[in-house]
C-alpha cells in the first residue's frame, strides 16, 4: 500500500467510507474509552463518553478487553436490528483499537442462501421422518395382513372341511332317499304322503290298490283322508314315535279294509306325514293278482 | 455488578435463538430464521443475593467443530450446548462442539439442553444415549422454547454453576 500513488489511496479511502462505513474505538488496558470516531452511529452505537467502560456500554466487547496481544476478529456481529459489523480488535502501543466495518449486505446475502439451504435440509429431515413413519406403518400393515391371511387360510380349511362333511351328509341323504325310493317303488307295503289338512298328495301303487283307487283318482284329488278314514278324528298323529296300529279304511267301492298302519313325520317337510300300510288279511301277492 | 458471558452452541435449527428469545423476551415464533454471525443479548438474573448480568451470545449454527469460531468464545464464563431431540445427529454435533469449546475455554461450566421437548413423540434421542452422556457427569435439561419448559431452569442452573466458580 505504501507505494500506491496518492490518488489511488484517496480512491480506496473513499470506497471504504462508502461501502464499509468504518468506525473505531480506542480503549486503554483498564477498559476505559480514550477515543472514538467514524460511522459509529450507523451501528447504532452512541452516547460515548471519555473514560467510560466500553464493555458496559457495548455488550459484545465485554470479556474481550483488555486484549493482551495479537488481534481478534469477530465476523458478522449484530450491533442493532438488521445491522451487522465485522469487528477487529488489535493492540498497538499499549492500547486496543477496535475497528468496525459494515457487514450488513454480506450478512443479508448469506442469510438468504443459508436460510434456503437449511430449509431444504430440514425438509429433507422431515421427509426422512415421514419415510420412516410410513415404513413402520407399512411393516405393521404387512404383519396384520400376514396375520389375517393366516386366519383366512384357517377359515378356508375349516370351510373346506365343513363342505366335505356337508357333501358326505348330502351323499348319505341321497343314499337314504334312494333306499327309501326303492322301498317306495318295491310295493312291499302301501306308502302314502299327506298333509295336516288331510290332503293326500303322493302314494305308491300298493296303497292305491289296497283302497281300490287308481293313480288318476289320486291326481284328480279324489283320494282324501276324510274319504278313506272318516272315523279317525285326527289326521295322523303329531307324535313322531307313533306305534303300529290296526286301522280300518274305506275303499273306493265303500267296502272296508283293516290295515296295519303307522305314520311318521316327513323330515324334509314339517307338518306333512308319511303313512305305512300293510294288509295282514290279504298278502300283497294275492292282492296284486286279484 | 457481575457480568457473565454465555455462548449458545449447537447445530443449525436446534432452537438456540428461540431459547434466548424465550428467556429474554418471553417470546416464541414457529417460523425458523437462520442466524448469521452472532447476536448478543442481555438479561439480568438474581442468583441468591447476587445480581448477575448475563450476556448471551447466540452463535450461528455450527455443523462441525471447525465451524465454531474461537474468537466468539473468548471471555465466555459458560456455555449451553443445544441439541434438537428430534434430530439425533444434532446431539453428536453438540458433543464435538463441546470438545472444541473446552479446548478453547478450559473447564468452564456448561449444560446440555435437549430442546423441543414439546415434540417428545418424535424424539430420536433415547434413554440409552442419555444414560451414556450422563455417565460423563454432564447435566442434561429437557427444554422447549415453544412452551417455555425448562428454559428458565437451564439459564439459572448454568448461572449458579458460573457463580459457584466465580465465588469459589
Amino acid at each position: 500500500m505504501a507505494d500506491l500513488p496518492g490518488p489511488i489511496r484517496e480512491f480506496i479511502d473513499a470506497l471504504t467510507d462508502e461501502l464499509l462505513a468504518p468506525a473505531f474505538m480506542l480503549v486503554s488496558d483498564d477498559g476505559g474509552l480514550i477515543d472514538w470516531g467514524g460511522a459509529l452511529s450507523s451501528y447504532e452505537i452512541g452516547g460515548m463518553e471519555e473514560n467510560m467502560q466500553v464493555g458496559d456500554h457495548v455488550p459484545f466487547l465485554m470479556g474481550l478487553l483488555p486484549l493482551d496481544s495479537g488481534s481478534v476478529f469477530l465476523p458478522k456481529v449484530q450491533t442493532a436490528p438488521q445491522v451487522f459489523a465485522d469487528v477487529y480488535l488489535f493492540r498497538r502501543h499499549e492500547v486496543t483499537w477496535i475497528l468496525l466495518l459494515d457487514a450488513t449486505d454480506d450478512v443479508k446475502k448469506r442469510q438468504a442462501l443459508q436460510q434456503r439451504t437449511y430449509d431444504i435440509s430440514l425438509r429433507a429431515t422431515e421427509l426422512e421422518h415421514e419415510g420412516r413413519t410410513l415404513y413402520d406403518a407399512n411393516s405393521r400393515l404387512a404383519e396384520r395382513v400376514k396375520e389375517q391371511t393366516s386366519e383366512l387360510s384357517q377359515t378356508v380349511v375349516r370351510l373346506q372341511q365343513e363342505l366335505a362333511e356337508g357333501r358326505q351328509i348330502e351323499q348319505a341323504l341321497h343314499a337314504s332317499e334312494a333306499r327309501f325310493r326303492s322301498l317306495f317303488d318295491s310295493n312291499v307295503m302301501g306308502i302314502v304322503y299327506f298333509d295336516s289338512a288331510g290332503n293326500i298328495f303322493e302314494s305308491n301303487d300298493t296303497f292305491l290298490q289296497l283302497l281300490g283307487y287308481s293313480r288318476d283318482d289320486l291326481k284328480r284329488g279324489l283320494l282324501t283322508w276324510s274319504q278313506i278314514a272318516p272315523i279317525v278324528a285326527e289326521v295322523g298323529s303329531s307324535n313322531p314315535q307313533e306305534t303300529l296300529r290296526q286301522q280300518e279304511f274305506i275303499r273306493k267301492d265303500q267296502t272296508r279294509i283293516s290295515l296295519l298302519f303307522a305314520t311318521a313325520p316327513q323330515i324334509e317337510a314339517p307338518g306333512n306325514r308319511i303313512g305305512f300300510a300293510i294288509s295282514f288279511s290279504q298278502p300283497k301277492s294275492t292282492q296284486a293278482s286279484s | 455488578m457481575i457480568q457473565k458471558k454465555i455462548c449458545m452452541l449447537g447445530s443449525f435449527a436446534v432452537g438456540k435463538t428461540s431459547l434466548v428469545r424465550r428467556f429474554v423476551e418471553s417470546i416464541y415464533t414457529d417460523k425458523y430464521h437462520t442466524t448469521v454471525g452472532v447476536k448478543v443479548d442481555k438479561k439480568v438474573l438474581n442468583v441468591g443475593e447476587q445480581e448477575t448480568t448475563l450476556l448471551l451470545w447466540d452463535l450461528e449454527g455450527a455443523e462441525t467443530e471447525y465451524d465454531l469460531r474461537k474468537s466468539y468464545l473468548r471471555g465466555a464464563a459458560g456455555y449451553l450446548l443445544v441439541a434438537d431431540g428430534t434430530r439425533k445427529d444434532t446431539l453428536y454435533r453438540a458433543l464435538s462442539l463441546q470438545l472444541r469449546a473446552e479446548e478453547t475455554l478450559g473447564p468452564v461450566p456448561f449444560l446440555l439442553l435437549l430442546n423441543k421437548s414439546d415434540l417428545t413423540d418424535m424424539w430420536e434421542i433415547d434413554a440409552r444415549e442419555r444414560a451414556a452422556i450422563e455417565q460423563k457427569n454432564w447435566k442434561i435439561i429437557d427444554t422447549s422454547a415453544k412452551t417455555g419448559h425448562g428454559v428458565e431452569d437451564a439459564f439459572r442452573s448454568l448461572t449458579e454453576k458460573m457463580m459457584e466458580k466465580h465465588n469459589g
